[in-house]
């Protein structure tokens, strides 16, 4: 089911996304019948130079901080322009507790993740964004695990297991949407695809839960946040003309 | 540019597959107990099964018997999760043997729902006095088609 749902609800960002894409510019020659593409205009230099700072958070950490019993978490994230490149960042902290018949579980943490965006939004003078992007996230947490079990033929035992010190890292493919829903405020989400999760120093028992990861589990996964952002601009940032 | 953004969206699509996985359902591979299974050599010193008519099977470690007066050839003994080591004592005949098994625990939560699934692994004999006994597997496992001991009985 969770495949199902997950590879439909990917499918229609997948689409929205496609909406988006702005008309080619290239002309057809009806005599030829040949593609002309037009002279690409050279960016100038200038073009490179930062702007400003993007700085926000992620909402879906809010709400389930608000609505949930298990997580909190509070993440901040800060991307910087390159021109259409954009150098971005996020840090977040994060607590989980869950329990279940004979065993309660803990951790404690943080993680950060940096990458790289690619806007393909050219001409958009309100700098909302269409990116799809590249990250490295690593997470620092600790975790603790009581069991109060009972064995049928051995009788009841109990064990208090900490992991301190475990890591982890992963990879994560991002495409991501914003828009300027007032002057320099935007708003708009990130969908993640996690890969190829390691997990390192939890020796006393299986890691559970990694810190803007999720389950352990999964080896990989995806997720989703909708961040909220201001726009600290210290430059006016210039976009390319639209060729006509 | 469209065909670089196709081209990702593409990318995006085969790669968010591979990251679906299904939830976890509660089934594990693990398992409490060892599986014995009884040999002797024939003239030929070849391997045989062999069937052994055990008195009784304990552990000190529990009140339980875990058979009493039964003839075995394939058969389990669960391991104790409250220590890392676990004993037994075979009666048969006027022979009594002893096994003492030590072993590795490892905890991983399931789910809140499913609870806590214990692995058992790096098995080996601190102590025995059967003539020979051989640990085929030192992990236990369902899925295992070999017995994880092998007891030879002359």
């Amino acid at each position: 089911m969770r495949l199902i749902l997950s590879c439909l609800f990917f499918s229609l960002i997948s689409f929205s996304l496609l909406g988006q894409v702005p008309n080619s510019s290239a002309d057809i020659d009806s005599t030829e019948q040949r593609v002309v593409e037009p002279e690409r205009p050279k960016v100038p230099k200038s073009f490179f130079i930062p702007t400003g700072i993007r700085i926000g958070t992620d909402l879906v950490a809010l709400g389930v901080n608000a609505f949930g019993d298990n997580r909190q978490r509070y993440e901040v994230q800060a991307d910087i322009d390159f021109h259409r490149i954009y150098l971005i960042g996020s840090y977040g902290i994060n607590k989980y507790q869950t329990k279940g018949e004979g065993f309660e579980y803990s951790n404690d943490g943080n993680y950060y993740r940096v990458g790289i965006e690619a806007d393909f939004l050219k001409f958009d003078p309100d700098h909302n964004t269409l990116t799809f992007g590249l990250r490295y996230a690593r997470a620092n947490y600790s975790e603790l695990l009581t069991t109060n079990l009972v064995s049928p033929i051995y009788g009841p035992y109990q064990e208090s297991l900490t992991n301190e010190a475990v890591s982890a890292r992963w990879f994560e493919m991002t495409a991501g949407l914003r828009v300027m829903i007032l002057k320099n405020l935007y708003m708009g989400y990130s969908f993640r695809i996690q890969l190829n999760r390691r997990i390192f120093n939890a020796n006393e028992f299986r890691s559970y839960d990694i810190p803007g990861f999720g389950r352990a589990e999964f080896d990989n996964r995806w997720t989703f946040n909708y961040y909220l952002t201001y726009r600290l601009a210290w430059k006016e940032k210039k976009v390319m003309e639209r060729s006509r | 540019m469209e065909s670089i953004i196709k081209k990702s969206i593409v990318l995006i699509l085969i790669v968010s597959i591979f990251a679906c996985q299904v939830d976890s359902n509660c089934n594990t591979l693990n398992v409490d107990y060892v599986t014995f299974n009884t040999v002797s050599l024939n003239a030929n010193a070849e391997e045989i099964n062999v069937q052994v008519i055990f008195d009784s099977i304990v552990s000190p470690q529990t009140d339980s018997v875990f058979f009493l007066e039964d003839t075995l050839q394939n058969f389990q003994l669960p391991l104790s999760p409250v220590e890392n080591q676990t004993d037994f004592f075979f009666y048969y005949g006027p022979f009594i043997d002893t096994i003492r098994f030590t072993y590795e625990k490892r905890n991983t939560v399931d789910s809140p729902e499913c609870g806590i699934d214990m692995q058992y692994f790096g098995m080996d004999t601190a102590f025995q006095t059967f003539d020979s006994l051989i640990i085929v597997n030192d992990t236990l496992k369902s899925t295992l088609n070999a017995p994880n001991i092998k007891l030879f009985i002359f």
